[in-house]
């Protein structure tokens, strides 16, 4: 039944969808989703969070598609809506006692399921230290660098100037790196080759990193 | 941003960040101690190994349970009359019925008696006010303000998202409920589904509202809404929003009404899992900001 619109490209589903053709939102929401999932997956930390904040996201997407702009790609508009939902599902839960972030970090490894091993279990630490820095630098940074979307569209999705994804990807990498590097121990090595064999110096004091709350609001517009 | 490079510092994660991202005050000073201190190389390469790091998360998609909860709120959204009137925010189910063609509601509205509510649904409750203020007309909307002798009929907006309420999506999902903006509705579009009538209560809701129940089917009917809106806020109320959907994963009719505590800046929210009635020990409450 939806073999003619798999045809179709996203806008032209978007508008067929708002003249009242059922299936046309089904199409976008298939091509769609994995993407969204893990964006969300991703920002929040949580796989409960993410699907409420999805769900909500292609709930509000597709009541809202006649207000879509059509000078925006549809994979923008979409991804906007689901970042969305997801700073809005963190703000919902802001005022209700949470675990302090500084715990949450120190015992990364306790969060990881027991039974999870390899792989599963580098996945589960790196989605703790996302959950970490905070949905907006995290954002940011799984836009950009797992899903590779450029800045400027990033900056779309976001609603926020260009500089400011720039300078949420460089914060959110900053603080990554210091709370995954006990999981690459070596490769910083082959990555950049040290001149010569000196011992690693202990770690710098980093203003920002200490304090989670560090710059998740500061710009925001 | 980040400290200038003196010769004997070392640069930060986030100043090696800022120059790898070209947004560094000072990337030139910045980049000469790089060049010449094998530790910042060495930290550098740090922030190169973890952006490779989040490169091995697997593409996971999504998981089936959760795609399968997602369009099932979508085909619920859709509706068995979907006809998506564009900017529009929900499909109505059917013709909403004027309050005071309910015979049930008619009897409310014009007096019959004020009840109060089993206490473990009561928060806030301030008892049986039912007169609106001139204060409630100013600060609380039309809609908003309970129902009174020459008060405006509301209508309903019926909604049959689907969605799963807890206690982390219940505030935004029933804030979309009341301030979506359902389109007209058109008269003449044909009836599917639910029997057009009004599903005529046999227990007896006007003579003894107290002891009424009304099922999650029943509910479905406008007229019926208002009993039961009148059941949970102890007196005669215009329902503002409800919603056929899942309370924790179970079956729920989601009943908006305005706040039992007269704050025109909050709804109340009612949950309810099996009957609306009194004697109902499931039916859950919630307050929402607006």
């Amino acid at each position: 039944m939806t073999g003619a619109l798999a045809g179709l490209d996203d806008r032209e589903l978007l508008a067929r969808h708002a003249a009242g053709d059922r299936d046309a939102f089904g199409v976008i929401v298939e091509r769609h989703r994995d993407r969204l999932w893990r964006v969300a997956l991703r920002t929040l930390g949580d796989p409960e969070d993410a699907a409420d904040a999805v769900q909500d996201a292609l709930l509000s997407a597709y009541r809202a598609a006649g207000s879509f702009r059509g000078d925006a790609a549809v994979t923008t508009w979409l991804h906007r809506i689901t970042v969305n939902a997801c700073l809005d599902l963190v703000r919902r839960r802001t005022s209700r006692p949470s675990v302090p972030l500084e715990d949450e970090v120190e015992h990364a490894d306790d969060v990881a399921a027991p039974d999870v091993l390899g792989d599963r279990e580098t996945a589960t630490e790196i989605l703790a230290a996302l959950r970490q820095i905070g949905p907006e630098q995290a954002a940011a940074v799984v836009l950009v660098d797992v899903e590779g979307f450029p800045v400027a569209q990033v900056a779309e999705m976001l609603d926020v100037p260009v500089g400011t994804v720039k300078s949420r990807c460089a914060r959110g990498r900053a603080r990554l790196a210091a709370l995954l590097g006990h999981l690459s121990p070596t490769s910083a090595d082959t990555v950049t080759p040290p001149r010569d064999g000196n011992p690693p110096s202990p770690p710098p004091v980093e203003p920002g990193t200490g304090d989670p709350a560090a710059g998740t609001t500061e710009d925001l517009t | 941003m980040s400290d200038g490079p003196a010769a004997a510092d070392h640069l930060s994660l986030d100043a090696l960040a800022e120059l790898q991202e070209g947004i560094a005050d000072d990337a030139a000073a910045l980049q000469r101690h790089l060049d010449s201190c094998p530790t910042c190389r060495k930290r550098a390469g740090q922030l190169h190994a973890s952006r490779a790091l989040l490169s091995t998360l697997p593409p996971d998609p999504m998981p089936a349970d959760v795609a399968a909860r997602i369009d099932a709120a979508l085909a619920a959204e859709r509706g068995p009359t979907a006809k998506f009137a564009g900017g529009g925010d929900i499909v109505p189910m059917r013709p909403r019925r004027p309050w005071w063609r309910s015979p049930n509601l008619a009897a409310a509205a014009a007096g019959v008696a004020v009840v109060g509510l089993a206490s473990a649904l009561v928060v806030g409750h301030l008892g049986g006010k039912s007169a609106p203020s001139a204060e409630d007309k100013s600060t609380g909307g039309n809609a908003a303000g309970p129902l009174a002798a020459g008060a405006k009929p509301g209508t309903v907006k019926q909604w049959q998202t689907g969605a799963n309420y807890t206690k982390a999506t219940q505030a935004g999902l029933v804030t979309g409920l009341v301030l979506g903006d359902p389109p007209p509705f058109s008269a003449n579009r044909p009836q599917t589904g639910a029997q057009a009538g009004p599903t005529t209560s046999t227990t007896g809701t006007s003579s003894s509202p107290e002891s009424a129940s009304y099922t999650q089917a029943q509910l479905r009917d406008v007229p019926t809404l208002f009993d039961c809106a009148r059941l949970l806020a102890g007196h005669p109320v215009q329902p503002l929003a409800v919603d056929y959907a899942r309370y924790d994963g179970t079956p729920a009719v989601i009943l908006v009404l305005p706040s039992l505590s007269k704050s025109s800046s909050e709804f109340d929210a009612y949950a309810i899992r099996s009957t609306c009635s009194n004697d109902a020990g499931d039916i859950v409450f919630f307050r929402v900001p607006r």
